[in-house]
Order: structure tokens, then C-alpha cells, then sequence
């Protein structure tokens, strides 16, 4: 019964770094919601130990970081078969998702400002069975983005629904 | 047929020559949105209400109710009005609403993406004559297509040229009670007896939302009349034992309160419902107030759920719910499907699911389905022990003894994980998948292959630890869970599951299909 799992694609070097950039964003977005609280409850009149708190916080998303982007990044994989796409990811939940090649309603390839100056895309690919994207694929190069979507899109789709 | 049918009774707006006329809902319209409207008016305010209603009573200026209450009418009028200027039409293949007073909206429903629709009855609209119109598409949360107020006729009439462009028959709409056209066959109906057993074995969230108004309103009323009365027969009351008389009256009348606004509910939604199979389609109507009517086509069906908690059982019926693409809002599983039969009995159950899902083999309670794996006990029973914990801790440190009491919970939290670990089980046979989950609420899954969307497997940190994880199969509106299975198969499933689909019929090609190379 036991299939084992196609040889994954993995994610450009270039993605690692994405992953990187992200998780110092986010130190920085979570230090200052975390300083901010502490501003607040030292004007309420608690006098030292607020400060501690965005010390905390910075100082375990900076451990989180040096760890977990370089696990994201062995982790993700994809694999293009002749019946169906390949997506594994997951540091602390492992997934695998199938999506069959005929089921893909669309595929979009997002660019934000940091993935453009990486020359970087995001591939989401959408089915009809829910609202939000079915299957996703962060840090893929830009070239590779799109021609994935295009053999995804290009293949015959079965009748609607 | 087609959309020369649905213009024939048109209030003919001025249209080019060649072009499909526009038609308006009823004029009598706004005076039924009316009460919707307000609703939804009045739940989208509810944020700016509650802080005026409770500063209010601190003498804030009453301008903040102006202000509301201005806003209020005037979301008010601006939905009357978009429901007076809407109109539609169905040119070719589509469908095409527009509405709108600021931003103009049109929206084009190809006829084809139809999932099902629904004709509504609500209780003012049954006064003034008119139907609501819901026509749903795989495409999102809401009702894709709802036209509020029409005449029966021209709902009937915009049904029926929907289904000639699918190149399907026409399904009559909103028969009366009793009657069944000619080759239709009755599948199922739901008496008031069945309907108050159904309603007094299905405790959900909306009934225990009803029965704490009712506590709160009971409350005040007991703090105005009968307190008074009790102070002065105060020696009568304080009497050895009436404190366990009034907590088993109090729980017997609560319990008694839950029965009642459950079966009340019930007999609301489903008085008078009658499943008709009218060849292509499946038609359901039912409800007191609101009469309801839901029209599915066979060929839409996604997913089948059969509900049998254990009272149901031994009662000797369960529910059935229908899902199609579309997709639903709900707190409840209930809510969610397309279409529900509240009222099967066990002996009639695998003839009506296989009106629903064909291949569905005959014994559906001797299928020989595979078991969960052996660890996920193990998970189970942490995960209950934890519960239990949870709850039986603050509840011993906040009431002492009596606190204690809780600690029991965990024994049966075992107990229950054990029942719902040995019930559950899964199968694969050529053509579907079968899921079958919980002891005290079994729900049986019936998934075709072919409209499998995508397959998932997942795996936990915990469940790393056992070597398990577990498989979600997604179909469009909707989705299962198999029960814990090893890792290595969760794997291999997401290969297996998806089956291929039977290539389309030459007959349901459109017209403008048909014009392309």
C-alpha cells in the first residue's frame, strides 16, 4: 500500500533568504506591538518589569529565527506529475497536498515588494473547494513561477465542479 | 422556453432592439425586504447600538442616537431602493443582475455553474404573495444570485428557463401539501411526531442561545413576582429538603424548556417537508413560517452525511444531509447542507442514500470498514485526560469539595475517547470513499472519488511521535477528515484517493461552446 513520495523540487537558495527577511520582520512588528504594551503599563504605574516583556519577546523570535526559516526552507518541496501537483511543508505540522491536475480552477503568481527585489514569486493555485487558495508555493524564482502556472493552466480541466 | 419564457410576463423595460428585456421584481417587493433588511440593518449596527443603549444611561446626549438611528434609515432606504431598481434577465446562457445606486453593479451567472437553487417563503412575503429567489454557484459564502420578491410566476418561470438552458426539465415549484406531480416520486416526509422527537434530540447552539433569553427574561420575572411571595412564606420555604426539591424542579424545568424550544425549532423549519425526486433533480420543501424549497441536482451532489447520534439510534432514525458545491455559512454541521432530511428511519435509510449516491453498496452498517490506528487511542486518551484535567483543576479550587465532583470527568472523557476511537473507520471502494466518526454522534461520510478537489496529509507534532497523521480529503463546499491512520499510508492516500472522472456528455454543451472552435 505504501507509495513513498516523489523526488520534491526544493526551493531556490534565494527563498532561504526570503524566509530570513520575513522572520526579522516580524521581530520587529511583535518587539514593538510588545514595547508599546510596556510603554502602557509603565505609564499605569507598574515601575519595572514591563520592559522585560518586549526583552522576551525579541529575544525568543531571535532564537525561533536562527532555527526555524532554515528548517521552512528543507521542508518545502513540490513535485509536478502527469496527474497532479506535489506540495510538502510544515516545520511543526507536516503536510503533503495533492492537488489533481484537472481539479485547478486557477493559479496566481503573487509578488510582493521583498520577493520582486529577490526576483522571487509566491504560486497559489485555487480548486473550487473552498474560499482561499488550495495550495500555495512561497520563493519559487520568478521563471520557474511562471513556468509552472503555465503547464498548470494549460491542461485540460474536468467539467466544472 | 428560455428567456423568452421569463420576459413573456415582463414589466418590459425600454431595451435596443434585438437585446433581452430587463424585467423588475414585484412592486410589492420593498414591502417584503422590509423586514430583512432591518435585520441585517440592525445586526450591523449592533456595535455602535449596545454602547449607546448602555451609556445612555449615564445621560449621554442623546445626539449619539441621532446619529444611529439616522444612519440606520438611511441604510434602510438605500437597500428599499435597490431592491425597488433592481432587475434582471437571462440572456442565452446567463443569468445577469443588475442592482445598484452608487457604484451600478451587473453579475452574470452562467446557468451551467448552477449549483442549486432555492425558493424561500418568508412569512410577510406568504402574506403579500411573493417569493425569494436564491440561486447559488460554487463561488462563494453567500447567495450568488438573490432575488427578493418575486411573483411565484416569475419564479417558477426563471427556474424553469434555467433548467432549459442546462437542457434539463423543469421542476414545479412550491406544490401544495400533499400533492405530487405527475413523475415525481415521494422520497421522504416528515410528520409533526417524527419532527418533535427529531427537534428533542438535536440540542444545538441556536437552542441553548433561545433558552438563555428566556432564563434571563425568566429571572427578572421571578425577581418581580414570585420573590415577593416567597419572603413572605418564608418558614414553608426554608424548610428541610426544598432545596433539593427546587433543584430537581429547576432541572427538570430546564430540561423540559430545552425540549420545548428544540421541537419548536424543528417543527418551524421542517412542518410539512416532503423530499421528491423529480428524475434530474431533488426537490425539498418544508417549514411553517418561512416555507423553504431547495432544488438540487443529482449530478451536483458532493458529499452525503448521514447523522445518527446515539438517541436517534435508539429511537431508530438518523438525518441526512446533502452538500453540493455550494457554499454555506453555519455554526452547525445542520446549517451548512444544501439540504437536510430531518427524519429517516433506520430501516429506510440505504434505500434513500442510494438515491443520493448510486454506487453506495446495500448494508451500509455491515460495511467492513478499517478501523483507526491502534496509537491514535493513545492520542485520544491524553487528549481526554487533559481535558479533564482542565476542567476538574479551577473547578476544585474555586468550589472545594463539591469542585471535586468534576474529577469523575475524566474517568468518562476515557471511556468516551475509548467509544469514539473503536466506532470510527474508513473504506475505499472503487468508486467512493466512506468515513464513519464519533460513537455518541456517528456521522457517516459518503464522498464520490471522482469529485475529490484535493487530498491532504498532515501530520502534528505529537503525532510525529507515534508515527501517525491524518488525511483530509476536500471537495468543493466542503470537506472530511479520515480517521488516524500511519503515516506512511496518509502518504500513499493522497495518490490513491483522487479517481478520475467520466468524460463529459455531448448533450450539456452551450450554445456558446458550441460556436467555438
Amino acid at each position: 500500500m505504501t507509495a513513498p513520495l516523489p523526488t520534491l523540487e526544493r526551493l531556490p537558495r534565494g527563498a532561504l533568504t526570503l524566509f530570513r527577511i520575513r522572520a526579522l520582520l516580524r521581530i520587529g512588528v511583535y518587539g514593538a506591538v510588545a514595547f508599546g504594551v510596556a510603554l502602557m503599563l509603565s505609564f499605569s504605574g507598574v515601575e519595572h518589569w514591563p520592559f522585560l516583556l518586549p526583552c522576551a519577546v525579541v529575544l525568543g523570535l531571535s532564537v525561533l529565527t536562527a532555527w526555524y526559516p532554515q528548517r521552512a526552507h528543507e521542508r518545502w518541496g513540490w513535485a509536478l506529475r502527469e496527474h497532479d501537483l506535489v506540495i510538502s511543508h510544515g516545520v511543526l505540522m507536516h503536510q503533503v497536498v495533492s492537488i489533481p491536475a484537472g481539479r485547478i480552477q486557477h493559479v496566481d503568481v503573487h509578488q510582493g515588494p521583498i520577493e520582486r527585489s529577490l526576483g522571487l514569486a509566491r504560486l497559489q493555485i485555487f480548486t473550487a473547494a473552498g474560499s482561499g487558495a488550495d495550495g500555495e508555493i512561497p520563493g519559487l524564482a520568478r521563471e520557474t513561477a511562471e513556468a509552472l502556472r503555465e503547464k498548470l493552466v494549460r491542461r485540460e480541466a474536468d467539467d466544472v465542479v | 422556453m428560455s428567456s423568452e419564457h421569463v420576459t413573456a410576463s415582463a414589466e418590459a423595460l425600454p431595451v435596443a432592439a434585438g437585446e433581452v428585456a430587463w424585467k423588475r421584481l414585484s412592486p410589492k417587493a420593498p414591502l417584503a425586504a422590509l423586514v430583512p433588511l432591518t435585520g441585517m440593518v440592525g445586526r450591523m449596527l449592533l456595535g455602535a447600538l449596545l454602547p449607546t443603549y448602555f451609556a445612555g444611561e449615564r445621560g449621554l446626549p442623546a445626539v449619539l442616537w441621532v446619529i444611529v438611528v439616522g444612519l440606520a434609515l438611511l441604510m434602510l432606504a438605500v437597500g428599499l431602493y435597490e431592491v425597488a431598481t433592481l432587475s434582471y434577465r437571462l440572456d442565452g446562457a446567463q443569468l445577469e443582475i443588475r442592482s445598484g445606486i452608487f457604484t451600478r453593479t451587473s453579475r452574470f451567472i452562467e446557468a451551467a455553474r448552477v449549483q442549486n437553487t432555492e425558493v424561500l417563503q418568508p412569512f410577510v412575503s406568504k402574506l403579500l404573495g411573493l417569493v425569494e429567489v436564491k440561486v447559488e454557484t460554487a463561488s462563494g459564502g453567500k447567495a450568488d444570485g438573490h432575488l427578493r420578491g418575486l411573483t411565484p410566476e416569475d419564479a417558477q418561470a426563471l427556474i424553469d428557463a434555467l433548467q432549459v438552458v442546462r437542457g434539463e426539465g423543469q421542476a414545479g415549484l412550491l406544490p401544495a401539501p400533499g400533492d405530487a406531480a405527475p413523475g415525481e416520486r415521494v422520497l421522504s416526509e416528515a410528520r409533526l411526531g417524527a419532527l418533535l422527537l427529531y427537534g428533542a434530540t438535536a440540542l444545538g447552539v441556536g437552542v441553548l442561545a433561545v433558552v438563555m433569553g428566556a432564563l434571563h427574561e425568566i429571572t427578572e420575572t421571578f425577581h418581580k413576582l414570585l420573590l415577593p411571595w416567597m419572603e413572605s412564606h418564608w418558614e414553608a420555604v426554608a424548610a428541610p429538603g426544598m432545596g433539593w426539591l427546587a433543584a430537581t424542579v429547576a432541572a427538570l424545568a430546564g430540561l423540559f424548556g430545552l425540549w420545548v424550544v428544540s421541537g419548536a425549532r424543528a417543527v418551524l423549519r421542517f412542518h410539512g417537508f416532503r423530499l421528491v425526486d423529480t428524475g434530474t433533480h431533488l426537490r425539498a420543501v418544508g417549514g411553517l413560517i418561512t416555507r423553504r424549497q431547495v432544488t438540487v441536482r443529482r449530478a451536483r451532489i458532493q458529499q452525503v452525511v448521514l447523522d445518527e447520534p446515539l438517541l436517534r439510534r435508539a429511537l431508530g432514525f438518523g438525518s441526512v444531509e446533502v452538500e453540493t458545491a455550494g457554499v454555506r455559512a453555519g455554526k452547525e454541521a445542520t446549517e451548512r447542507a444544501e439540504l437536510l432530511v430531518p427524519v429517516v428511519p433506520t430501516a429506510s435509510m440505504p434505500g434513500l442514500l442510494r438515491e443520493f449516491v448510486p454506487e453506495l453498496p446495500d448494508a451500509i452498517d455491515a460495511l467492513p470498514l478499517k478501523p483507526a490506528h491502534p496509537k491514535a487511542l493513545l492520542r485520544a486518551r491524553i487528549r481526554a485526560v487533559g481535558l479533564g484535567v482542565l476542567v476538574a483543576a479551577p473547578a476544585t479550587w474555586f468550589w472545594g469539595p463539591w469542585g471535586a465532583l468534576a474529577w469523575g470527568l475524566v474517568p468518562a472523557q476515557l471511556l468516551a475517547a475509548w467509544f469514539d476511537w473503536r466506532f470510527q473507520g474508513w473504506l475505499i471502494t472503487d468508486a467512493l470513499v466512506v468515513v464513519r466518526q464519533g460513537f455518541w454522534r456517528r456521522r457517516t461520510t459518503v464522498v464520490q472519488r471522482a469529485r475529490i478537489q484535493s487530498v491532504r496529509a498532515r501530520q502534528g507534532p505529537l503525532e510525529r511521535g507515534y508515527g501517525i497523521g491524518h488525511v483530509r480529503i476536500d471537495v468543493a463546499g466542503s470537506y472530511v477528515e479520515l480517521p488516524s491512520v500511519g503515516w506512511d499510508e496518509a502518504q500513499s492516500l493522497i495518490d490513491l484517493l483522487p479517481a478520475r472522472r467520466v468524460p463529459k456528455r455531448a448533450g450539456l454543451r452551450l450554445p456558446s461552446q458550441e460556436s467555438s472552435p
